[in-house]
């Protein structure tokens, strides 16, 4: 059992630890003697750590498809031809899902998740930088 | 003038680049890497593209890429800054071919000065004094090659003919040491710029690196300014830079400027570059290279001689006239800059990218501080390990150099090691203060650690 005082002390250097590099430390005061090796999660209370789990089941259950370079976004052929997919589709890795024009050259956006189009988050037509969101896909 | 013009660049000049086009009424678009997304430059322009991934080839490189993002924002031209695609033909004609203005000169100024052996050689007929050489490309098995150093008289020095940074090149100081320096030397060209084709020239000792700025407009007039000696320099690298030279005089100036003129005339430069000299002890001076792009080191003619330098290229290449003369110009003090650099200068220079957890700028009268880092920046270790130049301007030369130490004592850079460390001793050295300073001054007072 740790008495009053040192536990004060305790709580005092832990708020202090919380903002720095240091990833192990040991403590030794009044006859204990304290390791404590820093997680790469920070400390939490437990109604806090329930809540994380299940923002995190919430993210794990998206999947996000990227755009792989800057340009102009397509969602089909050309004007005549149907979108390559719209949302509510079920696409599979390696199935293409739009264009990007750079230089007047078309380069095929192909998924590289399995799952549900849930939302298609560019328009036919829009402008996307490298890195840019293009789909939401369900795994499920 | 232009509407909008696109950055293909990153870090300080990006942010010059920007402060220039903003006070001339332009907006700006600033393109960026995915690490480079709190980089100040995407932060200051009116946009910011994210052009590709960490790596320069894939993102500041990719010309494709870059036009994409031109056409996307709607930009009517590029500016390249420095290095990246400023000196590369292939993106100045493309950019001309999609119908965006390369802020730069032509496509084929460009290529006459970016093969520095066909360069030499255009000078030369031009009557602009080279370095004696090879006059070519050469190998360990060219004929006569003995003969040849011999003439041009030893330490001779092997260069890779699209180098740069001192990679691919070798002194030679006697005739058995030759045909080794050229194999390696190719070996390294091949390795850095994948074209092992290397020239030899007369090694000039202890020279000065004085340079000139040059601009030209589109009615073919090309105007001088004032000299820039970036003589300190570290394995062909520059860090410390100043105007005027402490070695420079009235008609020597004069001699060179015109030599200047006539160089970038040869090619029908327009916008801003720079024509590069070797000078030695007895005021002979050779050409070197043109830089056919703005440079690190343009604050420190924009100090002396108060010309906007970056806003005049974006007018030149606009087609506007040159509205001043050689002869206009005065010296209006002196001006030093040093390149801080996340380096350890205590490790060989080892590069330290990091966090910085405190930038504190220093400032006051003379003092300019071009940078694009500030508190709580990370910098990335894909690029450039230049973080800032510190530039002071004093009515003469004694004056710049204390402002410069008062600057230094103000500056705080924490979280990295720099190059700042270096500069507080050079400013402190004698020599320096004497202004004995040409290419060897760092070995020779000992400032390089083994």
């Amino acid at each position: 059992m740790i008495n009053e005082e040192l536990n004060e002390e305790l709580v005092a250097v832990l708020a202090s630890l919380k903002d720095t590099d240091v990833e192990e430390f040991s403590y030794e005061a009044a006859g204990k003697k304290i390791c404590l090796k820093k997680s790469a999660a920070p400390l939490m209370s437990c109604i806090d750590a329930q809540e994380a789990g299940t923002a995190e089941v919430e993210e794990e259950k998206n999947l996000i498809i990227k755009s792989p370079m800057v340009g102009t976004f397509y969602q089909a052929e050309s004007r005549n031809h149907p979108p390559f997919v719209i949302e509510g589709n079920h696409i599979v890795p390696g199935q293409k899902i739009g264009l990007i024009q750079a230089m007047k050259i078309y380069k095929d956006v192909l998924s590289d998740v399995k799952g549900k189009i849930t939302k298609i988050l560019v328009k036919n037509g829009e402008p996307v930088e490298y890195g840019q969101e293009l789909v939401v896909v369900d795994p499920k | 003038m232009f509407k909008k013009i696109l950055i293909a660049n990153r870090g300080e000049i990006a942010c010059r680049i920007i402060r220039a086009a903003r006070e001339m009424g332009i907006k700006t678009v600033a393109v960026h890497s995915d690490v480079d997304r709190d980089c100040l430059h995407t932060r200051m322009a009116d946009q910011a593209i994210c052009i590709g991934p960490y790596s320069a080839k894939e993102s500041y490189l990719n010309v494709s890429s870059i036009i994409a993002a031109a056409e996307i924002s709607g930009a009517d031209a590029i500016h390249p800054g420095y290095g990246f695609l400023s000196e590369n033909t292939d993106f100045a004609e493309i950019c001309e071919s999609c119908g965006i203005k390369f802020i730069g000169p032509s496509k084929t100024a460009i290529e006459k000065m970016g093969d520095k052996i066909a360069a030499k050689e255009l000078m030369k007929k031009s009557g602009v004094p080279v370095v004696p050489g090879s006059d070519g490309p050469i190998t360990a098995e060219t004929p006569n090659l003995l003969k040849l150093a011999k003439k041009i008289g030893y330490p001779v020095i092997v260069k890779a003919s699209s180098g740069g940074g001192g990679k691919g090149m070798r002194i030679v100081n006697k005739e058995e040491e030759l045909k080794g320096a050229i194999a390696m030397a190719m070996a390294e060209a091949k390795a850095s710029f994948n074209d092992e084709t290397v020239y030899m020239e007369k090694y000039i000792e202890e020279p000065h690196h004085i340079e000139f700025q040059i601009l030209g407009d589109c009615k073919g007039k090309i105007v001088y300014l004032p000299e820039r000696d970036c003589s300190i320099q570290r394995r062909h690298q520059k860090l410390v830079e100043e105007s005027p030279s402490p070695f420079m005089t009235e008609t020597l100036r004069r001699r060179m400027g015109r030599a200047a003129r006539l160089a970038a005339a040869t090619v029908n430069y327009v916008t801003v570059g720079t024509i590069e000299f070797l000078v030695d002890k007895h005021s002979n001076f050779y050409f070197m290279e043109m830089n056919t792009r703005i440079q690190v080191e343009h604050p420190v003619t924009e100090m002396v001689t108060g010309i906007d330098l970056v806003k005049e290229q974006i007018k030149l290449a606009a087609g506007e006239k040159l509205s001043f003369d050689s002869e206009d110009i005065l010296l209006r003090g002196h001006a030093i800059e040093l390149r801080i650099n996340a380096e350890n200068p205590e490790k060989d220079f080892m590069p330290c990218p990091g966090k910085v957890t405190q930038f504190v700028v220093p400032g006051g009268p003379g003092i300019r501080v071009e940078s694009h880092i500030y508190s709580g920046y990370t910098i990335p270790p894909y690029y450039d390990s230049m973080i800032a130049k510190v530039i002071s301007l004093g009515v003469d030369r004694d004056e710049a150099i204390i402002k410069l130490q008062r600057a230094l004592r103000e500056m705080i850079i924490e979280g990295v090691e720099t190059t700042a460390s270096l500069h507080k001793k050079i400013l402190a050295n004698e020599n320096f203060a004497k202004g004995n300073v040409t290419t060897c001054f760092l070995q020779k007072n000992d400032f390089l650690t083994k």
